[in-house]
């Protein structure tokens, strides 16, 4: 006991020996550095220093993850739900007019053609009317609204749709329950920023998912470098959390990308207790004010032969 | 800035951030500037530095104070070694794959270390690569806990532990080398 009590004195001693000698030479670094006042002569900082501080100032950093009342959700899916009834009404018959006009007007173009001919183009408006929505340019501004209706907009994601009844706020998820996500329509993508990610269909012994922010904008953005893992069940978006959760640095890391840049974030699949049969699984991405996603699955050998064999018949 | 005020909790807390912040700004960014040669890489540096900062308050007790600077100058030291890293896309000397830490057995660093060998040892830290100082000067002059040290270094603490051993190990490397060619003694 008496030798073990004096080989810690020893340790103790060399302990504060190193100390010392890495304090001195923290002294004699220290030595090197002019006063401030000195080194204010030197560098101003940069107004994009300024402009970053301004904007964190604004947005408070990372975009509120509030967590969103069962009521709240309700009243909100009914108020989506409302106005897209509204308006699909409005548009159904805006369409049905516009079809009736643009079909009186081209009559006398058809009046030359043969019936073979006519038939060819009557198929090809068809398709042009099939392929129209998916074409739709995006809008980048209302991403962050709330409680996923069924409908999808052009150019956003998927998004979840269940129905009232079918929304919880919490799922049992590979044995724990899991909580229904902050914000079930997001997009991809804006008309100045996008996310991708490296597949839709994810291997099932891939180590991460890589997710490639890019900007199109003429100005900096910053995102932060931690992103949300989110799983799809019955038509509802739920948070997966991460196994070991990340610290409070590595989640407030704002990376920032340089105009007409991209970047890889990667989401560590190890981290995750994950279900492969999962419907969809898709990345969040926070930025400056803006919330995007990108969406994959997990590789389903079974079902994909299926479909590939399916493909192939037809 | 206003942001870093917002994580902190009281009014002393947000007092002394920002005596700290306006005191120490330009020393900060001299710091990170010395390494990275780089004025807006220096800036980024600080940025990270000081949200480092409002976590890690605590350890502030006098603005003023030599250990209030040397503190500030190992966190940005840290934050610009991270930043000059991932711009050349290189790993950390000290994290060459493997996540084993190196035989306890192997560790004589202390042998090393007398009162004898007290000039060599300065002159091997201050040879010492960056990276593996800044760990020694959180773990022995700001007396920070692994984990503590992991969550300033954005590394897990497992990490951080294994970067430590290393850097004993070419401390004593270093001292080993330095000795020998004096004839110090062991």
């Amino acid at each position: 006991m008496a030798g073990s009590d004096k080989r810690d004195k020893a340790l103790d001693v060399k302990e504060e020996l190193l100390k010392e000698a890495l304090d001195a030479c923290m002294e004699e670094q220290l030595s090197f550095i002019p006063p401030e006042c000195e080194i204010a002569r030197m560098h101003t900082f940069s107004q994009e220093f300024r402009e970053y501080m301004e904007r964190l100032l604004k947005t408070k950093g990372r975009p509120e993850r509030r967590t969103i009342q069962r009521k709240e959700f309700i009243y909100s899916f009914n108020k989506v739900a409302a106005s897209i009834l509204v308006l699909l009404v409005v548009s159904g018959a805006i369409a049905g007019g516009a079809l009736l006009l643009s079909k009186s007007g081209s009559k006398g173009n058809y009046a030359d053609m043969a019936p073979a001919e006519m038939q060819e183009v009557s198929e090809e408006e068809e398709a042009v009317t099939a392929e129209a929505p998916a074409e739709e340019p995006v809008d980048g501004e209302d991403q962050n609204s709330e409680a996923g209706a069924g409908t999808q907009e052009p150019g956003e994601a998927p998004t979840g749709d269940a129905g009232e009844a079918g929304v919880s706020e919490s799922v049992e998820f590979m044995g724990s329950s899991i909580s229904l996500a902050d914000n079930q329509r997001l997009q991809e993508k804006t008309e100045t920023v996008k996310t991708l990610v490296n597949s839709p269909v994810i291997a099932r012994d891939a180590e991460s998912v890589k997710v490639t922010i890019g900007n199109m904008d003429e100005r900096p953005i910053y995102y932060y470098a931690s992103m949300d893992l989110e799983v799809l069940i019955d038509g509802a978006w739920y948070l997966v959390p991460p196994k070991e959760k990340p610290t409070e640095e590595e989640e407030n890391r704002l990376v920032r990308l340089e105009p007409g840049m991209a970047q890889d974030e990667e989401i560590f699949l190890e981290n995750y207790e994950l279900d492969y049969e999962a419907e969809m699984y898709r990345a969040v991405t926070y930025m400056d004010g803006l919330i995007l996603c990108s969406q994959f699955r997990f590789e389903n050998p079974e079902e994909d032969l299926e479909e590939a064999l399916e493909q192939t018949w037809e | 800035m206003l942001l870093y005020l917002s994580m902190l909790d009281t009014q002393e807390e947000k007092d002394k951030f920002t005596l700290i912040y306006e005191q120490y700004q330009q020393f900060c960014w001299y710091v990170a500037y010395q390494l990275l040669g780089d004025a807006h890489l220096a800036e980024d540096a600080v940025q990270e530095a000081f949200l480092a900062l409002t976590r890690h308050l605590d350890k502030v007790e006098n603005v003023d104070s030599p250990r209030t600077k040397k503190f500030l100058m190992t966190i940005v030291k840290s934050k610009a070694i991270d930043i000059l890293r991932k711009n050349k896309g290189e790993v950390c000397p000290s994290e060459d794959m493997s996540l084993d830490i190196p035989d306890p057995s192997s560790d004589l660093l202390d042998q090393y270390i007398t009162k004898e060998n007290y000039d060599y040892l300065i002159s091997c830290i201050l040879d010492l690569d960056e990276a593996y100082r800044v760990v020694f000067e959180y773990k022995y002059l700001h007396q920070m806990s692994d984990t503590e040290i992991a969550g300033l270094l954005n590394i897990s603490p497992k990490l951080a532990n294994v970067r430590f051993y290393r850097a004993r190990k070419k401390l004593q490397e270093m001292l080993e080398k330095e000795v020998a060619g004096r004839g110090g003694k062991r």
